[in-house]
């Protein structure tokens, strides 16, 4: 966790930091922004408190510290909750740290915002982001449309635990005796739904639409043709989650394309293209489906499929080239039976419904990047121990704790019995990994021993003899798959800080020279910097480059890990 | 006489398959045998295993049901003829002449020793295995070991898989593969050289059989049925001459299971008009019918694009101090020498 908050405070540092201050306007003076970093501090390190306590431990009046958390609330980063506490009621804040790590992907926001929507876009969401007046403009109302920037309503700034059990005790309330478990079961389902629901409702909140059918209390009903236009009264912010979708999408396209090819990649993407409308979460188990029709029919007739798939069918013979919706068709084919399962055929009766199957894409893409970390870190070998382990092994960790737990009570000789029993199955699956691993049973051992220092592997030791001797002592391998997953992601924010640090020294180290550089007269007149100036410029653009590109595919992974 | 002519051929046509009966290269009956004894020991010699209960009537119709016993008891107790158990039917196996003279010879501890030898085939025993089941004295299963070592009948072996245990079989026996470890182990070592070149040449044959040559981004339509099966795959290991040793199906099958934890391959259902997937709920024991499994390559990474694992681009990712590094600590990313070399232009 420790390691969470150092970056977090890090990304807070250099979102609101001194950095920041000098090169735009996101806050009015310098003393602010230290003063925003010692409140999300205190926060970060103390959880939720009420502004008196914060003003407290930051050594701050409380109406700096006031000023600090409206700032922190307009981000989106701090949430607030008002508890009752006897008569009286109590504001709490806290930090969200979910929301602050989101942020390192802020650059990644803008570059794309960039790319889908134009110049425009680009400053759109810079604006945005700087909390600044934006011009409705084109490329915003399309941003609007396509939930990229949502309307912020009041709710936002309350945290998702708390809106759920506020939810629940208005419910509650309601009744006039306790309830049963049962009933209480019924209301948290039925909150759930409702949540869930106003989440994937059609409407987009702060606009005035078109398409909404239900008749949603702010959007006004219009034509079909009249233009549609944001509604003024409304802020927004941008959505993550719609980011992220895009981001899924475009993974798992250059997926397809790695691990078949470039026309599967179109396919992929005329899928995932067509549905994304309806897709409001990355968790979600699969697209919505199309046929295969409809997908040659997005598919531009420009696009050549045939040139590189090789159909050896009789049919398809030189002069009777296969048509658009054959070769689509191979390659559904080829897509469903791939062993990324990039699709899924939902309903079998006649051309079929496909869809995108993230569920098991998802499993597969984070075990790759847990399988090519190891491969890189500890050798081929070592991950192919932990393929087998986590194939094979699978019988290990509850029967034994089952089986440890009935041993508790049993005499000694019965004990030893079951522990015979036990073991020798395991013994036998130890022999079997290295066996299938065509290793030596030595770097076996050593290998294994390794990766479960390093967290990638459990171990339960189980004694022969009382007294626990190494020799005597079977041990039971495991590979706990999604805590591999939480220590790689906690790993790779741990690096993030680390670079974030050494990229905001290596600035530092050289701010007087960058100050210069960034006088007027100097960017009017290159040659007012002498020639070594020029290079150690040279040389500090080049490594903050590397740096940011080691950030930024670092970032690839935690979208895997955490995103999709 | 029907059986024997059967040995005969049994003798003169080595490529016959010898699955269940054995081809016994000089069968030396004992003299004093009666004829139908002799001849029950003829018959019986050629099941290693012993001859089962249920068979004898079929394979010795010469001799009536009711004579067989009297036949078995005579033989027994002469030392020419043991009974095993298999599951609850009883099977007889012959003792050799030669070794019968033996054994008669031996003391008691000692053909105790033997015959718990003897019974553990060719997976070899250990000998604490043998003290537990013969419930000797170590000093004296030590001796009768010795002896039996003096006079060939047994010899020590190595075990791969317990490579500390001491272990005894038959002189005349070679050890299983469980215990050689079978062809990728010479001298019960692994030869990781000898199976990585053999691994290298499988995944080459592979992916020329799994992609379109000469088009570079092309792929085969999923019904393409030209992905090569494990028999294949054998053959053409063979006829290129890279192993020198014959390698079994088996064998090259635990190769490619290997090649299959690497990521670098995968295994296909064979295509049944059209409807084909990598299911991963077939299990690999469901021998899929009579069709066999094909195995496909994955495509190597692109060149250009992610040829290295982002991680560990960045120094931090193959940190050896990773973990003691903190944002002030005596290790730190501001005075980081792996950073500083990393960051050298
Ligand atoms: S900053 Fe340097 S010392 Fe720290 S983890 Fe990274 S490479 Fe290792």
């Amino acid at each position: 966790m420790a390691f969470t908050q150092r970056l977090c405070r890090e990304i807070i540092k250099d979102h609101f930091g001194p950095i920041v201050e000098r090169s735009s306007r996101i806050s009015p003076s310098f003393a602010h922004n230290s003063f925003l970093q010692k409140v999300a501090n205190v926060l970060l390190n103390k959880g939720r408190l009420p502004c008196g306590a914060i003003a407290l431990f930051a050594k701050l009046t409380q109406k700096q510290v006031r000023e600090c958390l409206v700032v922190l609330i307009q981000h989106n980063i701090a949430y607030y909750a008002e508890i009752a506490e006897r008569s009286r009621i109590v504001v709490y804040y806290e930090v969200s740290e979910e929301e602050i790590l989101l942020r390192i992907r802020l650059g990644a926001i803008l570059r794309y915002s960039g790319e889908w929507f134009g110049k425009e876009g680009a400053l759109v969401a810079q604006h945005i982001l700087r909390n600044e007046l934006v011009l409705f403009t084109k490329a915003f109302t399309n941003m609007v449309r396509e939930r990229f920037l949502v309307a912020v309503q009041a709710q936002d700034s309350i945290s998702a635990k708390d809106r759920a059990i506020n939810a629940e005790a208005a419910e509650l309330e309601k009744l006039l005796m306790p309830p049963t478990a049962k009933e209480l079961k019924n209301i948290r389902k039925l909150r759930d739904d409702r949540a869930d629901a106003e989440y994937h409702s059609s409407v987009v909140i702060g606009m005035k639409r078109k398409l909404a059918e239900s008749v949603g209390n702010q959007a006004k009903r219009h034509a079909p043709e009249v233009l549609e236009e944001v509604e003024e009264e409304f802020y927004f912010r941008i959505n993550n989650d719609r980011y992220n979708i895009r981001f899924r999408n475009e993974v798992i396209v250059n997926y397809a394309v790695d691990r078949i090819n470039r026309s599967a990649g179109i396919v992929t993407k005329t899928m995932l293209d067509h549905g994304e409308e309806k897709m409001r979460r990355t968790k979600e188990d699969k697209s919505p489906a199309v046929t295969a029709v409809q997908i040659s029919q997005l598919i531009p007739a420009t696009i050549n499929l045939e040139t590189d798939i090789v159909l050896e069918s009789a049919e398809f013979t030189a002069n009777s080239l296969p048509s658009k919706q054959q070769l689509v068709h191979e390659y559904l084919e080829l897509l469903q039976t791939d062993s990324a399962g990039f699709l899924r055929k939902e309903d079998e009766r006649g051309a079929g419904l496909y869809v995108v199957a993230f569920d098991k894409l998802r499993d597969h893409l984070k075990r790759k990047v847990l399988d090519s970390v190891v491969r890189e870190k500890y050798g081929s070998a070592s991950c192919r121990l932990m393929k087998i382990l986590s194939e094979k092994g699978k019988l290990d960790e509850k029967q034994v704790r089952a089986i440890i737990v009935v041993m508790v009570g049993m005499s000694y000789f019965t004990t030893i019995v079951v522990r015979m029993a036990l073991a020798t199955r395991f013994v036998i699956s130890l022999i079997c990994v290295q066996k299938l691993a065509l290793l030596p049973a030595k770097e076996t051992r050593e290998r294994l021993a390794t990766l479960g220092t390093q967290g990638y592997l459990e171990l339960q030791e189980v004694p022969k003899a009382a007294d626990r001797a190494p020799s005597r002592t079977f041990y039971l391998w495991h590979v706990p798959l999604n805590q591999c997953y939480a220590t790689l992601l906690v790993d790779l924010y741990r690096t993030l800080g680390n670079i974030r640090q050494r990229k905001r020294d290596e600035i530092s180290a050289r701010s007087r020279l960058l100050d210069k550089a960034q006088r007027q007269d100097v960017i009017e007149n290159q040659a007012l910097l002498s020639e070594e100036e020029q290079e150690h410029l040279r040389l500090l653009n080049e490594t903050i480059a590397k740096l940011d590109v080691g950030e930024l595919r670092i970032d690839g992974l935690i979208t895997i890990l955490r995103d999709i | 006489m029907a059986s024997k002519s059967d040995s005969q051929d049994d003798l003169d046509d080595p490529s016959s398959s010898s699955a269940r009966p054995s081809k016994k290269s000089s069968l030396v009956v004992p003299p004093n045998l009666s004829d139908q004894e002799a001849l029950f020991y003829k018959t019986a010699a050629k099941f290693t295993l012993g001859i089962r209960e249920g068979q004898l009537e079929s394979e010795i119709p010469e001799i009536p049901v009711v004579k067989i016993v009297e036949i078995i008891n005579s033989l027994s107790k002469k030392g020419f003829l043991e009974i095993l158990f298999i599951g609850n039917t009883k099977a007889f196996r012959i003792v050799k002449y030669e070794e019968a003279g033996k054994i008669a010879s031996m003391e008691m501890e000692t053909m105790m020793v033997y015959k718990q030898i003897k019974a553990a085939g060719n997976e070899g025993i250990w000998t604490k295995v043998l003290k537990h089941k013969t419930n000797l004295h170590q000093q004296v299963i030590t001796r009768c070991l010795k002896a039996l070592e003096l006079k060939q009948m047994i010899k020590a072996i190595k075990n791969v898989k317990y490579p500390t245990r001491k272990m005894y079989m038959l002189y005349e026996l070679s050890p299983s593969v469980e215990v050689t470890g079978g062809a990728w182990y010479t001298d019960q070592e692994l030869d990781t050289e000898f199976i990585e070149n053999v691994a290298k040449a499988c995944y080459k044959f592979i992916y020329s059989r799994s992609f379109p040559r000469g088009q570079p981004d092309a792929v085969f339509a999923a019904s393409y049925s030209g992905l090569p099966t494990a028999t294949q795959i054998r053959r053409f290991i063979l006829d290129s001459k890279i192993s020198s040793i014959d390698l079994s199906l088996d064998d090259i099958i635990a190769l490619l299971d290997v090649l299959i934890y690497d990521g670098k391959i995968e295994k296909r259902m064979p295509v049944f008009g059209g409807a084909t997937g990598a299911d991963p709920d077939w299990s690999d024991d469901e021998a899929v019918g009579d069709a066999e499994w094909r195995y496909k390559a994955n495509r190597e990474r692109k060149a250009g694009r992610e040829e290295s694992e982002p991680w560990t681009e960045v120094p931090c990712g193959r940190c050896p101090v990773f973990k003691f590094c903190t944002a002030d600590g005596p290790i730190n990313p501001s005075s980081c020498v792996y950073y500083q070399k990393w960051l050298e232009f």
